[in-house]
């Protein structure tokens, strides 16, 4: 049940029905954001407790420069393993919203002491996702909170719009720094010089970088320049509309797939988040009810502990008495760092993007009147 | 939910967009001018336009290891700073080794001069190191001739390991 809000102008009707979402697509959002992070995404904070003190160089607006050097390592492992039992618990809906915000909060600990020497990652979009939704409510279906009958079913639509406005804004500030740095120069080819440099300077790369360094074409590049810029850009006016919205994160799809075979950069952790927009309307109520079917029988206590109790001694015993941490990484889902050789990114990026591709095309599709879409 | 509950409850979310369409920019502008916060929502990549119009220019650092025996061989800087990602021990190289002023040559701590000559050690798999060094060199590309860049030597840092 979704709640019935009066809106009072257009930026209420933006607000509050913006994107609105089934609750049952927000319970389903919820085991699929928490499956992505158990095979794509957990962060293991483990390696900090192996680096000199020499290294550590927090960022000065941080809350690891309160501090005079890294947590030991028993409190990094324990938090590394805290992030897995938690994001366990978000798949199954338990205690959804608290479990949701407390994941928040254990990988943004984890993240700051992890980007204390030198580096700050981009990806604290992905970790705000289960903090904006603990407000939508998305363990009203498909979750052992769903069996309790004090817990509240209204579920809100806002917290979509939120993430709307925080990607919008994110890949503004993307595209903002280009324009202001340069990019748009005619004489200049931004987007191969980039490339250059990941070419030569951090080198190993795996895919089209060797062949796409002799390409000369001064108007190709130029309109990888723009069109890079201008893509980022349109996407803080594209949230105002939905469907502007969706038709820009199928270019994205573009987009990323282009910088994955240029810069070997796959962006995997993004398609989690675009999965939010999708239209859910176009999976049947059929399949809900499957779902439903699916989670009565495997979303149960008996499977949550059990499934707890066999991972935490088989990882300790693992890392500590085998000493093969790579092998059963922090989380029991993960995908492997390499594969055969393949550097980690590649092996996300070509896990991950055909998935994405596979629901974009899906999308598009099964949209009646495409101009809907694009 | 009751109308006012929902009326107030509107009102919060109101506030929570508001305050975030600000701290937004400010969040922005403090990342942009001074690069160092976090948590902050900001997702730059390759900002910079390498290319001054008729080259573009490469800073290339290539790291060695000299043996006791004069040997000098070249080592990757993911395999020195190995428990470090490959970002992380680019801005730990750039911070730890600078030259003290009118040298060539950086100081270490001793702890981080021990850890680096175990690990020269072990890539290498030289008896001693005396010497850990980091050679700077633009590589200068003309847009029509991209395969072969012109390599100009910019400068050497020089770490001693053996005192």
């Amino acid at each position: 049940m979704t709640n019935p809000l009066p809106h009072s102008n257009r930026v209420d009707q933006w607000i509050f029905q913006g994107y609105a979402i089934d609750a049952r697509a927000l319970g389903l959002y919820r085991v699929l954001y928490a499956s992505f992070l158990l095979i794509w995404g957990l962060p293991n904070f483990e390696w900090i407790a192996g680096t000199l003190p020499s290294f550590f160089n927090p960022p000065t607006h941080s809350f690891p420069n309160l501090l005079t050097g890294v947590p030991p390592y028993w409190f990094l492992q324990g938090l590394s393993l805290l992030v897995v039992v938690l994001c366990i618990l978000l798949l199954f809906g338990w205690r959804t919203r608290w479990v949701s915000i407390a994941l928040f909060v254990a990988i943004v600990v984890g993240k700051s002491f992890s980007y204390s020497f030198g580096q700050i990652g981009k990806d604290l979009i992905l970790w705000l996702v289960p903090l904006v939704m603990s407000f939508s409510n998305w363990g009203a279906h498909y979750s052992m909170d769903a069996r309790n009958s004090t817990q509240s079913k209204t579920t809100h639509s806002w917290p979509v719009t939120f993430m709307a406005l925080l990607l919008g804004f994110g890949m503004f500030s993307a595209g903002l720094p280009k324009l202001l740095g340069g990019w748009l120069n005619v004489a200049t080819h931004a987007t191969r010089s980039n490339m250059f440099m990941q070419h030569y300077v951090v080198g190993d790369m795996k895919l089209l970088s060797s062949a796409m360094v002799s390409i000369t074409n001064p108007i190709l590049w130029e309109l990888m320049d723009w069109g890079a810029v201008i893509f980022e850009l349109l996407f803080l006016v594209a949230i105002i509309n939905r469907q502007w919205f969706r038709s820009l994160l199928l270019f994205a799809l573009v987009f990323h797939t282009l910088a994955f075979l240029m810069f070997d950069i796959s962006y995997y952790t993004h398609y989690i988040i675009y999965l939010l927009f999708i239209d859910w309307g176009k999976i049947s109520d059929s399949v809900y009810q499957v779902l439903q079917k699916v989670s009565v029988t495997l979303l149960r206590v008996k499977w949550l502990i059990s499934m707890v109790a066999i991972y935490l001694p088989a990882y300790i015993i693992a890392q500590h008495l085998l000493s093969m941490p790579a092998l059963l990484d922090v989380s029991p889902f993960y995908i492997p760092a390499e594969v055969a050789g393949c550097k980690h990114e590649i092996v996300m990026g070509l896990t991950a993007l055909p998935i994405a591709w596979a629901v974009g095309i899906w999308q598009l599709a099964t949209t009646k009147n495409n101009r809907n879409l694009l | 939910m009751g109308t006012e509950n929902v009326t107030q409850y509107n009102k919060r979310v109101r506030l929570a967009f508001l305050a975030v369409a600000i701290a937004l920019p400010l969040q922005f502008y403090v990342v942009y001018t001074q690069g160092n916060l976090y948590p902050a929502l900001f997702l730059p990549a390759f900002n910079s336009v390498l290319d001054n119009g008729e080259y573009m220019h490469l800073e290339i650092r290539k790291l060695y290891a000299v043996a006791g025996t004069g040997q000098r061989t070249e080592v990757s800087y993911k395999n020195v700073f190995n428990n470090l990602t490959e970002y992380h021990g680019r801005h730990t190289m750039d911070r730890l080794f600078v030259p003290q002023a009118g040298t060539e040559y950086a100081t270490l701590d001793n702890k981080t001069k021990l850890w680096l000559y175990e690990r020269l050690i072990t890539i290498t798999g030289e008896k001693e190191v005396v010497q850990f060094e980091i050679d700077y060199y633009d590589y200068s590309f003309d847009k029509k001739y991209p395969d072969t860049p012109v390599i100009t030597p910019i400068k050497t840092i020089r770490v001693n390991l053996n005192d």
